[in-house]
C-alpha cells in the first residue's frame, strides 16, 4: 500500500510542481518536457495495464488543477498513455526499463500521444483542428520528454 | 448469462476500465465553465501557488540584484515610453477638447511575479502572486512594458490564474488602427489569427495590432502585435490575419495587471443608485 499508492502519489506530486515551477525555465519557446509523464510510465511499466491506467487517471486530475488548464484533459490524456503503456509492462521490469532500445522509442510514442490529446482537448472551440502544427508540437514535446527521461540511466537501479 | 457476463469481464476488465474512465475524462471538460468547479479549481490553485510562490521567494534570495536592476531597466523604458506618450496625450487632448469630449477614465498598474506556468499550445495560463487583496478582479488585462499578456480568469486571496494569449479560449476585440480594421483575435495552436477580415481590406505586413475601443473587457490601444501574413480562405471573400505578439509569453516573469477604475461620474451615479 505504502510502495505501491502513497509514496508513488507523494512523489508525482512534487513532479507536478516542478514541472509547472521549475521546467518552465528549460523550455524551448513552448517546447517542454512533461516529467510527470515519465513517472506515470514508470509506474504502469512496473505495476501493469490497470494499476497504471488508475494512477494515470488521478494524477491527470492533480496535474489539471495545478495546470490551471481544462480539468479532464490531462486526465484522459494521463489515463490512454498509461493504459498504452501497460502494454510494455513485464514481470522483468529491468527488462524494459534498462534497455534504452525497448525504452527510449515507447517513451517517445506515449509522450507524442500525450500532448497530441492535450493540446486537441485544450482548444475548447469548435473549429478543432488537429491541424499540422500541433503534430509538430507534439513530436517536438515527445522528442524533448523523451531526451530528459535519459535521466533515469543515471539513477540508481535500486531507487526505480 | 452471469458466467458469460464473469468471463466476458474477466477477459476484458482493463477495456471496461480504459473506457470508463476516458468517459468520466471527457464528462468533466464540459463541466469546467460550472460555478462550482470554478470554486474548486480557485481553491486549489490557491494552495498550489503557495508552493510557486515559496520557490519564486527562495530563487528572488538569490537573484534579487539581478532583479532590481531589470526593474529599473524596465522602469527607465517605462519612463521614456511615458514621455512620448504624454506628448500624443497632449496633442490627443487638444483634439478632444475639439469634439467636446472628456476622457473620463484612468489606470493602475499592479506590479506582480509569475509564480507558475502552463507552458502549453492550447492552454497557456499563469498564476500571479496579486489576488483579491491587492485589488485584483476578474477580468482585468495582464500586460507588461511590450504589450498585452492575458487576462485574470480566476482570483483567490493571494493569487491571480491568468490565461495568456496562447490559450485557446481566450479571444480578443482588436483593431488595426492605421487601416481602421476590426476584428476577433484568437490563438489556434500555432499563431495569433484576426479571423474573418473581408479580402478588400488593405492590410500590410508590419501593421501594428492593438485591443479595440469596442471590447467591454479590454481596455482600447493596448499594444498585442504586428501583422506578419494574411491568408484569404477558400471562398475568397475572407481572410485571415497571422499576428506577431510583441510579448514572448513563455519567457516573461513580471507582470502588471491593469487595474481599470471606472469613470468617476459612472461609480458615483451607481453610490447613489444604491443609496436609495
Amino acid at each position: 500500500m505504502l510502495n505501491r499508492i502513497i509514496i508513488p502519489i507523494f512523489i508525482a506530486l512534487i513532479l507536478i510542481a516542478l514541472q509547472f515551477i521549475v521546467i518552465p525555465f528549460i523550455s524551448v519557446k513552448f517546447i517542454i518536457p512533461n516529467i510527470v509523464l515519465i513517472f506515470v510510465v514508470l509506474y504502469t511499466l512496473r505495476y501493469g495495464q490497470i494499476s497504471g491506467s488508475l494512477f494515470g487517471f488521478f494524477i491527470g486530475f492533480f496535474f489539471d488543477i495545478a495546470s490551471a488548464g481544462f480539468i479532464g484533459s490531462g486526465m484522459f490524456a494521463f489515463t490512454l498513455a498509461s493504459f498504452i503503456a501497460g502494454y510494455f509492462h513485464k514481470e522483468d521490469y529491468d527488462e524494459v526499463i534498462f534497455s534504452i532500445k525497448l525504452f527510449l522509442p515507447i517513451m517517445f510514442l506515449l509522450s507524442s500521444l500525450f500532448f497530441i490529446i492535450y493540446s486537441v482537448l485544450g482548444m475548447q472551440s469548435i473549429e478543432v483542428q488537429l491541424n499540422y502544427s500541433i503534430i509538430i508540437y507534439s513530436l517536438l514535446c515527445g522528442f524533448y520528454t523523451t531526451v530528459i527521461s535519459l535521466v533515469i540511466f543515471l539513477l540508481p537501479r535500486d531507487s526505480l | 448469462m452471469g458466467i458469460l457476463i464473469r468471463k466476458l469481464f474477466s477477459k476484458s476488465k482493463e477495456y471496461l476500465l480504459l473506457i470508463i474512465l476516458l468517459i468520466i475524462s471527457l464528462a468533466i471538460l464540459p463541466l469546467n465553465n460550472n460555478t462550482e468547479i470554478k470554486k474548486i479549481k480557485t481553491f486549489a490553485f490557491a494552495t498550489f501557488a503557495i508552493f510557486g510562490n515559496l520557490f519564486e521567494s527562495a530563487s528572488s534570495l538569490f537573484s534579487s540584484e539581478d532583479k532590481l536592476s531589470k526593474l529599473r531597466n524596465e522602469n527607465a523604458r517605462l519612463m521614456l515610453e511615458v514621455n512620448s506618450l504624454r506628448e500624443y496625450a497632449l496633442e490627443n487632448r487638444e483634439l478632444k477638447s475639439l469634439l467636446n469630449y472628456q476622457l473620463s477614465s484612468k489606470y493602475e498598474l499592479i506590479s506582480s511575479t509569475i509564480v507558475s506556468k502552463n507552458i502549453s499550445n492550447t492552454q497557456g495560463a499563469y498564476i500571479i502572486n496579486a489576488g483579491l487583496e491587492d485589488s485584483i478582479r476578474k477580468s482585468m488585462t495582464v500586460m507588461n512594458e511590450n504589450g498585452l499578456i492575458g487576462i485574470v480568469t480566476e482570483v483567490s486571496n493571494n493569487f491571480s490564474l491568468v490565461q495568456t494569449l496562447t490559450n485557446s479560449s481566450l479571444k480578443i476585440s482588436a483593431t488595426i488602427p492605421r487601416r481602421n480594421v476590426n476584428g476577433i483575435i484568437r490563438w489556434d495552436g500555432n499563431n495569433l489569427i484576426m479571423q474573418n477580415i473581408p479580402t478588400t481590406a488593405v492590410i500590410n505586413k508590419g501593421d501594428r495590432v492593438v485591443t479595440s475601443v469596442l471590447s467591454t473587457i479590454f481596455p482600447p490601444s493596448i499594444p498585442i502585435g504586428l501583422v506578419v501574413k494574411k491568408e484569404s480562405n477558400i471562398s475568397g471573400l475572407l481572410s485571415n490575419v497571422t499576428i506577431k505578439p510583441f510579448v514572448d509569453v513563455y519567457s516573461v516573469k513580471n507582470v502588471f495587471v491593469l487595474a481599470r477604475v471606472e469613470s468617476t461620474q459612472i461609480d458615483s451615479l451607481e453610490l447613489n443608485l444604491l443609496s436609495k
